[in-house]
């Protein structure tokens, strides 16, 4: 054999110098897969491929690709849908090149809404309740009827002036601003989101320092990102940001991530800090007291941007107001917070903590930081975690600069819409509640305690894509309070799939997944301004086949429809004849007399609100409607850059005023602006003069949407509403706190996300399914050997309120002391009601007085359908429905209910099973009580009568006359 | 235009052999026509061969977990290191190593120029020895075995250059470094999660289980197949059904040991090595197998496994 090399070494080498002494080369350059190509955008009208699923055949399809945007979480990234052009089916989704956002990459929830568009068990058709409230009979009816139905009794509820009665709960909204809009029209304040469950604890920590509620981290160029919890990098939101650090990190940045769990993100971490749930904040302001004692800090920028002028005023009067005391004062506020102060509360070494701080420090400006859930959210006092966080930025000047931090509000475009509201003259105590006077958003989650309480009832409750009794804490008081007719009338459900809410409800009614809806959304992926425009797939491609189209009923799938359609329609029947006011809001302007469409709505808005769009769309001859239905995105503008630094144009500096701290306002009127996108409206001056800017080093600057115009080191806002210990960033002891705990008891972490499912909005995605379908309890061997638990051995975790059962995973990827269990799981259906799902169990629910209980009747398992794989499931597991056990925790400041739980483990006992729930809602109700004894309430603490600051962003803001407290102010009512 | 190092005539043919490894192009006929290797194979055939089935990375062979990366791998970025040169993106990939010989053997590129002409061979030898021939014998032989034409030629071109390249120049003393150090495979007192992530290594089994492998045969043995990393296709396999999952390792096992025999020969001490460790994992298996046959404890819990 070896006979061969040597025959063939000459033979190749004889080849190589003939073909080299003709001057040609021999040997081919480097050779390359292209695997990140995609299909170029001029041939995506009629786009071939070969089938994969009959090689080696070549058999050939053709594609019409038509852009959306996936809806499976906020992100907002692209998605190309494969039209069959023979059958005008979706095929596939993959990657949309052109959307500024996500790059043309997904994760895997993008390609898997396939899943969610042929489902087999998807609402198809609207339902009405055939027999009592979750008996789980339904019937199917016209949408005509349930439109005149709902349309009428929110028609008299408005006539009545019952307008608190009318309430809209949304999950993540995936859009931006439209449905508020609705309800504005409608003179509602029933805007009710999800947020207090979610990100109000982080949102809270951005806003008191910046007016903008959320941070832009521009990781791609930053020398350090600091990560507190791998939440969004490694679950929610993680595709835009997952691939920026991933850049970032190719370039040479280090990475830092808190976090208790070694996630998917800490693998890949420089420091990966482990630190004690609810400890974040300590360790962050030893990292800040590192910056100030070593000098690490950008002393300039603080000097300019910190309001600590306002700070000396009101905490140290009698000292000079110069810089240098501030600093003074600065270095000794926190020169407590040492490394080894910082070890004992987190579990993190001094040394490590000490290695992550020089890193911090090495980066100067170029520190990118991010938190969202997880701590913020987890803790009482979460807060805090991202206002600390915000301080290293706000420290090392690190704000709106390149690889640095950005406020999200100058990384989004919300653009204007044809119609404007108006502000409803009502505030609704249901979600507004005086108790929580600073609540980021409304405290939707206490909502059936308050009306336990009877502080309202609702006649018409709509949920929209979204499942309180699931996803929220204390599932057994929304079943309480979604069965009871006397507290809420109607129930309508919003929702493309059966879920645990929705068998409570009233009405069923279809609505379109991602590629069967329309929506603008804009989010915060680098320093830029995009859209992305959500579209339905089927009906785009109708239309560029030039086939006439309806609403997007006609081309989904059985009568489902899409939101925004349902909306206008549901506004146009409620005041046919607008002596409500209401059909001026939902009235086509180029058919007057006639309802506005879906189309009217957006060519109106990519014609005269998204500037460059018209002209990019120009030069493709396509208007840019067109323009949006064919890419399905648009990039803005890029580099947006530090807004706060601009100069004020003379122009708007008329009849001006200034105030004691600089503070500019002007008389000239605001110059008309596109951008919607919310932000802190501080107040004008007493003679209505609007802020405009701040005086920095005697220039006029734009400054930040703050009531000094600056970043609130010191918050007055915080002071003068009853928390006046709290208004410099600081550490606040969490419920979980060690000291707080029994002895016996560990911290449960039951916020973190696995990267391929979303809480129920990723349900019935099979691919999904099939690689996450349980929530076991992580628990470290330390704390396992001890109660003789191995992998895959049944455990009781127990409550404040009850107990539920799960499997245990045996694991060091979790800080001995802390367990952990994801969202997602323990899906649940009543026997025998519809909604089989590849995550669903069944289960039998009991009341016994106050004792709740769930039990599990059969796991997951095959079945039969339309869908083959329907028969394969290979699972059982499914999981456990944790949150029905949790009691809420309102923080009193923010409103966020605070995840974390105190629980004990113990192995499983003879007579618990897989997925055994048991909550007694009379403790429930107790511990509700107890939390809501800690707020400070407006009643008692507003500085001016008013229920809450003017300047604190409200998705729906009220007129400023309803924002006045009634004249009892003595509490809750 | 390149000039051979005196003392070897192998510098074009291990270039030729680089070039044929990488996705199929127009450029390389020449090359392959000089080979006589037949038509190209197709851009899918290279997938199927190099990314699906084999992986050509020393590390999958020479890893303690038979992955990718490790300590494997940054041993034969060593080799570039000791050089005084930055190591490449992929410093143990089949195509690096060949192009990185033909360097030495040829006196150009960044190799070839960086170490002086008297140093060359020795530094050949060693490449040769410590980060090819150590691998490249089960690696060659499961390209092989993978039924491509053209890709079964080139197996059989790699191992004909080694075999002749070590007859000319000598086996050294030693068994290459990443084999001496190598942890053989434990028993099944080591628990069944340890044995059977073993077994998946290359290094320690003596056995090459590629993904296709282990689907043909949850197809053969009629399991249902999971689709996943080899580890969780072969724990399932196991699951659904433990005596005849380990009746077929036992008889992979046997087939590695009789290639290794024949193979192995002009391979000296390392090609015993890999006969070795491939015999002693056939007992083990067969031992084993009989046990779950026979219905007696199989010295494991495998009910670790069910899903």
């Amino acid at each position: 054999m070896s006979d061969w090399a040597a025959k063939a070494a000459e033979r190749v080498s004889a080849a190589r110098q003939a073909t080299e002494s003709r001057g040609e080369t021999f040997y081919p350059g480097p050779s390359r897969n292209h695997l990140a190509a995609f299909p170029p955008k001029e041939r995506w009208d009629n786009w071939t491929e070969l089938d994969s699923r009959c090689w080696p055949e070549r058999r050939e399809h053709s594609y019409m690709l038509v852009p959306t945007t996936c809806f499976n979480c906020e992100s907002a990234c692209g998605l190309l849908a494969y039209v069959d052009r023979g059958t005008l089916q979706i095929k596939k989704f993959e990657g949309n090149p052109e959307h500024p956002g996500s790059r043309g990459r997904n994760c895997a929830k993008g390609p898997a809404t396939l899943n969610q568009v042929v489902d087999p068990d998807r609402v198809l058709h609207p339902l009405k309740r055939a027999g009592e409230r979750g008996e789980g009979k339904w019937e199917r009816v016209a949408w005509e009827d349930a439109l005149t139905d709902i349309a009428g009794r929110i028609a008299t509820a408005i006539r009545e002036d019952r307008r608190d009665e009318v309430m809209y709960h949304v999950g993540r909204p995936g859009e931006d601003g439209f449905t508020e809009r609705i309800m504005a029209a409608w003179g509602v304040d029933g805007h009710n989101s999800h947020t207090n469950i979610c990100s109000s604890g982080a949102r809270a920590g951005y806003q008191f320092w910046m007016g903008m509620d959320r941070p832009s981290p521009d990781h791609a160029n930053a020398a350090a990102i600091l990560l507190v919890s791998s939440h969004l990098e490694a679950g929610h939101y993680f595709n835009p940001h997952a691939q920026r650090i991933m850049d970032g990190v190719k370039r040479g940045a280090k990475l830092i991530v808190m976090d208790t769990r070694l996630s998917n993100t800490a693998t890949h971490a420089d420091q990966w800090l482990a630190t004690q749930p609810g400890s974040e904040a300590a360790v962050l302001l030893s990292f800040v007291n590192h910056l100030l004692q070593t000098g690490s800090w950008d002393r300039d920028f603080v000097r300019k941007w910190f309001n600590w002028e306002q700070y000396l005023a009101a905490e140290h009067p009698d000292s000079p107001r110069e810089f240098a005391a501030f600093e003074h004062h600065l270095k000794g506020l926190y020169a407590h917070c040492t490394f080894a102060w910082a070890e004992r509360e987190s579990g993190v070494s001094e040394r490590r903590l000490a290695e992550a701080a020089d890193m911090i420090a090495r980066a100067g400006s170029r520190l990118s930081t991010h938190t969202w859930r997880s701590a913020a959210s987890g803790n009482e006092g979460g807060w805090q975690v991202a206002r600390t966080l915000f301080f290293l930025n706000a420290l090392t000047g690190s704000i709106a600069v390149p690889g640095g931090t950005y406020p999200s509000a100058w990384n989004k475009f919300v653009p204007r819409p044809i119609r404007l509201p108006r502000h409803p003259e009502h505030w609704n105590e249901l979600t507004w509640p005086r108790e929580f006077p600073l609540t980021m958003y409304e405290t939707s989650y206490l909502l059936p305690h308050f009306l336990n309480e009877g502080r309202g009832r609702l006649d018409v409750y709509f949920t929209r894509v979204y499942n309180p009794v699931w996803t929220n804490p204390d599932g057994f008081q929304w079943i309480e309070a979604l069965t009871d007719p006397d507290k809420v009338g109607l129930h309508v459900a919003l929702a493309p799939t059966w879920n645990e809410t929705a068998y409570f409800a009233d009405y069923v009614l279809p609505m379109g997944h991602g590629p069967e809806r329309h929506d603008v959304h804009s989010y915060e992926t680098h320093d830029g301004q995009w859209i992305g425009f959500r579209q339905p797939v089927l009906r785009a491609a109708r239309q560029r086949l030039g086939q006439e189209t309806g609403d997007s009923r006609h081309t989904n799938p059985g009568e489902v429809w899409e939101e925004n359609e349902f909306w206008l329609e549901l506004s146009w029947r409620i005041d046919p004849t607008g002596d409500l006011g209401i059909r001026q809001f939902v009235e086509s302007e180029e058919r007057p007399g006639s309802r506005l469409t879906a189309d009217e709505y957006y060519k109106w808005m990519f014609e005269n609100s998204v500037p460059g769009l018209a002209d990019r769309a120009a030069a493709e001859d396509l208007s840019p409607l067109e323009y949006m239905r064919r890419y399905g995105a648009f990039e803005i503008k890029r580099g947006v850059g530090p807004l706060y630094a601009q100069d004020v144009p003379e122009p708007e500096l008329a009849d001006v005023s200034v105030d004691e701290f600089g503070r500019v306002y002007t008389a000239a009127p605001a110059p008309a602006a596109l951008n919607m996108v919310p932000v802190g409206m501080p107040d004008a001056d007493e003679d209505g003069r609007r802020p405009v800017g701040v005086v920095i080093d005697g220039v006029v600057k734009r400054g930040f949407p703050t009531p000094s115009g600056k970043l609130e080191f010191y918050s007055p806002t915080l002071a003068a509403w009853g928390w006046p210990e709290h208004a410099l960033p600081g550490y606040i002891r969490s419920h979980v706190h060690p000291g707080a705990m029994e002895p016996d008891q560990k911290c449960l972490i039951s916020t973190f996300r696995l990267p391929v499912q979303i809480h129920t909005r990723s349900a019935n995605s099979k691919w999904l399914d099939e690689i996450a379908h349980t929530n076991p309890l992580w628990l470290h061997p330390r704390d396992a050997g001890p109660l003789g638990v191995r992998t895959g051995d049944l455990v009781r975790v127990e409550t404040e309120i009850g107990h539920f059962v799960l499997k245990a995973w045996v694991t060091e990827g979790i800080k001995p002391g802390v367990v952990a269990c994801s969202h997602h799981m323990g899906r649940w259906k009543l026997a025998g009601g519809p909604g089989r799902g590849a995550l669903t169990a069944e289960a039998s629910l009991r009341r016994d007085k106050a004792r709740w209980s769930l039990s599990r009747e059969k796991g997951g398992g095959p079945w039969d359908s339309s869908d083959p794989d329907t028969s394969r499931i290979w699972w059982r597991d499914v999981g456990v429905h944790q949150n029905l056990t949790f009691p809420v925790h309102p923080d009193p400041i923010s409103g966020m209910h605070c995840w974390h739980q105190a629980v004990r483990v113990t192995k499983a006992g003879r007579g618990d099973r897989a997925g055994d729930i048991s909550v007694d809602a009379e403790a429930s109700r107790r511990v509700f009580r107890e939390w809501m004894a800690r707020t400070r309430g407006a009643g008692q603490h507003s500085p001016d009568g008013t229920r809450r600051p003017h300047w604190l962003i409200r998705p729906v803001r009220p007129v400023e006359s309803a924002y006045r407290l009634p004249a009892d102010r003595n509490g809750t009512r | 235009m390149t000039v051979a190092v005196p003392g070897s005539i192998y510098g074009d043919l291990f270039r030729a052999l680089s070039v044929l490894i990488a996705a199929p192009s127009p450029r390389q006929e020449p090359v392959a026509r000089a080979l006589e290797m037949g038509p190209l194979p197709t851009r899918a055939d290279h997938t199927e061969a190099f990314v699906m089935e084999v992986h050509p990375y020393g590390a999958v062979y020479l890893g303690h977990e038979g992955k990718l990366g490790g300590d494997a791998c940054d041993r034969m970025a060593g080799f570039w290191r000791t050089a005084g040169l930055e190591p490449p993106v992929e410093p143990d990939h089949a195509a690096t190593l060949l192009e990185a010989c033909a360097q030495l053997a040829l006196g150009d590129g960044t190799i070839g120029q960086a170490i002086p002409a008297a140093a060359r061979p020795n530094m050949l030898r060693g490449l040769l020895w410590e980060h090819m021939a150590s691998w490249m014998l089960p690696f060659s032989l499961r390209v092989e075995r993978s039924g491509m034409p053209f890709y079964s030629r080139w197996a059989l071109g790699l191992r004909a250059t080694l075999v002749r390249e070590i007859r000319e120049t000598g086996e050294l003393p030693d068994l290459p470094t990443a084999l001496r150090e190598s942890e053989p495979m434990p028993g099944p007192e080591a628990g069944a999660e340890a044995f059977f992530r073993a077994l998946l290594a290359p290094v320690r089994s003596g056995m090459v289980l590629s993904r296709g492998d282990l689907s043909r045969a949850a197809r053969t043995l009629r399991l249902g197949l999971r689709i996943g990393e080899r580890e969780f296709i072969l724990k399932a396999m196991l699951a659904q059904g433990p005596h005849e999952t380990m009746m077929w390792l036992a008889g992979e096992g046997g087939y590695w040991k009789e290639r290794y025999k024949i193979e192995g020969k002009g391979f000296g001490s390392v090609g015993r090595f890999w006969q070795e460790r491939a015999t002693n994992t056939q007992l083990t298996l067969i031992r084993l197998a009989g046990r779950i046959g026979q219905g007696k404890d199989p010295e494991m819990d495998l009910g670790e496994f069910a899903p």
